[in-house]
């Protein structure tokens, strides 16, 4: 990795990331060892309980000084550490490449983003999956953990371009499909969809016991709408155009796109999903950082 | 429109100054592309259409704002007729001088008073070069245009009203007639009436083909309450002293409220009789007075009535010719063949020689004792006979009937024919077979025709059965007064200011069963009442008419006591001094009086709307206000209305909307923020 250059994994990007951990919130199976817990218990180095031995067990773990204590037979449990199955879904429609003049497009940093995860999940040894959609689903690459794998991955992303109009109800319906349970999915949107059920999508993710991660990934431009005067608006997508008066119109677009993000905070809150708005403006390896402190919180 | 300082138009140069700001200061529209629209569909008043709209709103405002101000800086004024300033002006004043205009106003006095000061404003209004002409409604003759206007109002302060009705329609006509002829750039028509409804004109006067013309219109309106009195035309019977006479009279209340109107009958300028008659509103009452008069000759009256509005139509003119009785002389040639030829109709008309007891006193006359004493106080002379007329007799019977006498002839052999054909001559008069011997010849029945034509159902007429008879001609001058299955039998003739009434038929047995019959005496007295009459030399006249007299020398008297002569030529005369209502007698025309009656509509005093002034021509009217100044009015409207004020408020009602609706875009808006903003950065 240390002589190959990759457009979205930049050596400065890597030296951030070092001291990394990705932990996931609830534990996943997964069929390796690695430093997630599993709900499953093992036989690891962590303690986790003692239980009653019935037959069958493995007198292997019979702690025989607590059958000396008290006459009885208890098995040892371990936690086991497994290994993470993660998906990284990133959503490759037009809207996706609407340009910043500051900030690289939302779907560069949306790749950046991916790519950070990808290497970090691969020196953790979990598997990583990736799927990208428009209005079908474009890209799919099944959870892997080998090297090879991640190589694949960066140049997968290296190789995509956005395009397309944005049907995320039924792609993220027909991912949730393909994802077993238990994975950690990371959704790269700006989540800007006419059909107002496409969240409905995530249920299915949501009842597979997947841990799902939305990051909602806006320029500065959507965030702050800093036009003026006169505008001709171009749906990147459908092609629609409306003259607009900026100013005049400021507020409304504000406050309709916070109610929106509102609305989509709300259903995520329901179903224990993280929703995070991240903007293309900030260091994409910062807002890793303050993102997995908010993550870190949480166990 | 007008302007009165023209050199600020030139500030119309800078109306298009706005739109070039615009266009400079136009923002181009940028492109961007944008990941959704999804924000922005739902609202629409943030579209860019309405703020185009409003930018093109607040640029009309502005472009209007600079109009405005460019207007208001000139003087603009508006005009609603075209009056070019130093031009000269050609007036006619149209003063309606009909008996309506007697009406009284609130002020207390009568319409045509206000009508006379009115017109006297417009004189004073009018420039020493203006020419002015003065139109009466009546008819009356007025001024021609002029440039003296002392002659004017000259005229209009001897005007008076008149009890003619007039036409306003051939009052304006004479009046555009006149501007037409008029070499004056500014053409005016002053209509001053109090335009009631009865005198509207039926069609839309022409007053469009005038150039350069305005009609003013001066409404005067007054009360609509007034009673008057009409006398309906004389009766058929002579009015003989001492014998009472009806005159009958109508009282009509045109007004909205019932009246209490006090009536007297005057006689030689001596109230007779009076009473208190109630007329209801809009009704008439009809009553007579009867009396008898207490001396013979003519005698005018009046009926008079009290009511403080219209006073012409307050006195109704009468006139009659009273005489003692009729005296009816009777000629024959004293060898009758077949007894006396009067004997039936002197029963019949004066059955007691000595009371006659019809008022008739008939004296018999033989031809060879016939003179012109005979005919003294005579009324009707009867002729029956057959010798030839001497020289005196054709003279005393030619004066007789230059007098007005009556004759009434009846046929006789043809000897005496020569003679009455040399007495029509004389006339220049010939009536056809007027004097003939009957002819063997059976009919049946008399039929009377008018005025006599009312005694045919009661007498049984269709009974009479006739043997011998004189068939009359009666050319084309003639009456036929009577007629028996088509054959004339009686013909009336005028001559001078007589009769000639000449029967077809012998008044005894031998000719018809008539003289056996009871309708023989009813008629005659009726024929002998009506040769008797003095109707056809009294002449009912309405205000306002003109009259042809005959005659070689004419003189007149009028109610009024005026004496003069009328122009004569060719033997005829045309009076037109008919103004007010009377009776004037005539000397030496085949007219003796005429009564003048007033005009019944003109006493009907509901005005018309002005919707029906206006629709009344067909150009535009401007309506003038009698409670204001006249002079002012005009002045006024030949000068227009300064707008400036107008405009001005309009321009600040431009700029503060334009102000509100600006908004940031708002160039008044932005300039104040501007100012506030230095205000607040200094401090």
């Amino acid at each position: 990795m240390a002589g190959t250059q990759y457009r979205y994994l930049p050596p400065e990007t890597l030296d951030s990331l070092k001291n990394i951990e990705l932990v996931a919130r609830a534990l996943v199976e997964g069929g390796m060892l690695g430093l997630h817990r599993s709900p499953y218990r093992g036989f690891s180095s962590e303690f986790a309980e003692y239980r009653k031995y019935v037959p069958g067990d493995s007198i292997r773990y019979l702690d025989w000084k607590a059958y000396a204590r008290c006459d009885r037979y208890y098995i040892k449990c371990f936690e086991e550490e497994t290994n993470l199955r993660s998906y990284i879904v990133l959503d490759k429609s037009d809207s996706m490449g609407m340009p910043d003049t500051k900030a690289p497009a939302k779907f560069n940093y949306a790749c950046y983003l991916a790519a950070a995860f990808m290497y970090l999940m691969h020196q953790q040894h979990d598997g990583v999956g990736f799927f990208a959609y428009d209005d079908d689903v474009r890209v799919v690459s099944e959870c892997r953990c080998s090297r090879s794998h991640l190589i694949d991955l960066l140049k997968m992303l290296e190789n995509l371009r956005p395009g397309g109009r944005s049907d995320a109800g039924s792609c993220l319906k027909l991912i949730a499909e393909r994802i077993p349970k238990r994975s950690l999915v990371l959704v790269f949107s700006d989540y800007f969809d006419t059909d107002p059920d496409f969240l409905k999508a995530l249920d299915h993710l949501h009842f597979k016991n997947c841990e799902v991660v939305m990051l909602q990934v806006l320029n500065d431009n959507e965030l702050h709408f800093p036009y003026k005067g006169l505008i001709e608006f171009e749906d990147l997508e459908t092609g629609d155009t409306v003259d607009l008066e900026a100013d005049s119109c400021r507020e409304y677009f504000l406050r309709s796109l916070a109610e929106y993000n509102r609305r989509i905070k709300d259903f995520c809150d329901c179903r224990r999903i993280a929703f995070e708005t991240l903007t293309s403006s900030t260091p994409f390896e910062r807002a890793l950082a303050v993102y997995f402190a908010k993550r870190e919180g949480m166990f | 429109m007008d302007f009165g300082r023209m050199i600020f138009l030139w500030g119309l140069l800078a109306v298009p100054l706005p739109l070039l700001l615009h266009l400079f200061f136009k923002r181009r529209k940028q492109r961007v592309k944008f990941s959704t629209l999804l924000f922005f569909l739902r609202r629409e008043r943030y579209f860019a259409y309405r703020r185009r709209l409003l930018e093109l709103l607040l640029l009309a405002l502005r472009i209007l704002a600079v109009l405005l101000l460019v207007f208001a800086l000139s003087r603009m004024f508006f005009k609603r007729f075209t009056f070019i300033a130093g031009a000269k002006t050609e007036a006619v004043i149209v003063l309606d001088d009909s008996m309506s205009m007697q009406r009284r106003l609130a002020s207390g006095g009568t319409a045509f008073d206000m009508a006379l000061k009115k017109a006297e404003d417009i004189l004073d209004s009018l420039s020493g070069d203006d020419n002015v002409a003065l139109v009466f409604v009546s008819g009356k003759t007025g001024a021609d245009l002029t440039g003296d206007k002392n002659t004017v109002l000259q005229q209009l302060r001897q005007s008076s009203v008149t009890a003619a009705a007039g036409s306003i329609t051939a009052a304006v006509q004479s009046a555009i007639e006149q501007l037409r002829q008029a070499p004056g750039t500014n053409r005016e028509i002053y209509l001053i009436s109090d335009f009631q409804r009865t005198a509207a004109p039926s069609h839309p006067i022409a007053l469009s083909e005038l150039k350069n013309s305005r009609l003013f219109c001066l409404p005067l309106r007054g009360s609509d309450s007034n009673v008057s009195v009409e006398l309906p035309p004389p009766g058929l019977a002579p009015v003989i002293v001492g014998r009472a006479v009806n005159i009958p009279f109508k009282l009509i209340n045109h007004g909205q409220t019932d009246r209490e109107v006090k009536v007297e009958l005057e006689v030689d300028g001596v109230t007779i009789q009076s009473r208190n008659v109630i007329v209801a509103s809009e009704s008439a009452v009809s009553d007579a007075f009867s009396w008898p008069p207490q001396r013979s000759g003519r005698i005018n009256g009046y009926v008079h009535i009290d009511d403080d509005s219209v006073a012409l139509d307050n006195r109704a003119a009468f006139t009659c010719d009273v005489s003692g009785d009729v005296r009816a002389v009777m000629v024959h040639d004293g060898t009758p063949r077949d007894a006396d030829p009067f004997f039936y109709l002197r029963h019949a008309i004066d059955p007691e020689q000595d009371r006659h007891l019809y008022g008739i006193a008939a004296i018999t006359v033989p031809l060879e004792r016939f003179s012109a004493a005979s005919l003294k106080d005579a009324t009707i002379l009867f002729w029956a006979a057959d010798g030839r007329l001497s020289a005196s007799a054709a003279s005393a019977i030619k004066e007789f009937l230059d007098t007005g006498g009556t004759l009434i002839s009846l046929p006789r052999t043809p000897a005496a024919v020569p003679d009455f054909n040399a007495l029509c001559s004389a006339y220049g008069f010939r009536l056809v077979n007027p004097y003939r011997q009957p002819e063997e010849r059976s009919a049946c029945g008399l039929r009377f025709l008018p005025p006599l034509a009312g005694f045919n159902e009661m007498l049984q007429l269709n009974l009479l059965k006739w043997r011998r008879m004189a068939p009359l001609n009666p050319g084309n001058s003639g009456r036929v007064l009577a007629e028996s299955g088509g054959v004339a039998l009686i013909v009336e003739q005028l001559i001078g200011c007589g009769r000639w009434i000449a029967l077809g038929f012998d008044l005894r047995r031998g000719c018809s069963d008539w003289p056996l019959l009871k309708s023989f005496p009813v008629m005659a007295v009726a024929l002998v009442n009506y040769a008797a009459g003095t109707r056809d030399v009294i002449v009912n006249l309405t205000c306002g008419g003109k009259m042809e007299l005959k005659g070689k020398k004419i003189a007149f008297q009028d109610y009024a006591g005026h004496r003069g002569d009328l122009p004569v030529v060719n033997g005829m005369a045309t009076w037109s001094e008919t103004w007010l209502p009377g009776v004037t007698t005539f000397d030496g025309a085949d007219v003796r009086a005429v009564v003048l009656r007033t005009s019944a509509p003109e006493s009907d005093l509901r005005l018309a709307d002005d919707s029906v002034i206006k629709d009344s021509f067909d150009a535009s009217v401007t309506l003038l206000d009698p409670g204001e100044e006249i002079a002012g009015q005009v002045v006024a409207l030949r000068q227009g209305t300064e707008l400036t004020g107008l405009l001005l408020s309009l321009l600040l009602v431009v700029l503060t909307v334009e102000y509100l609706l600006g908004a940031d875009g708002g160039m008044l808006r932005r300039a104040v923020k501007k100012i506030f903003s230095h205000d607040r950065e200094a401090k």
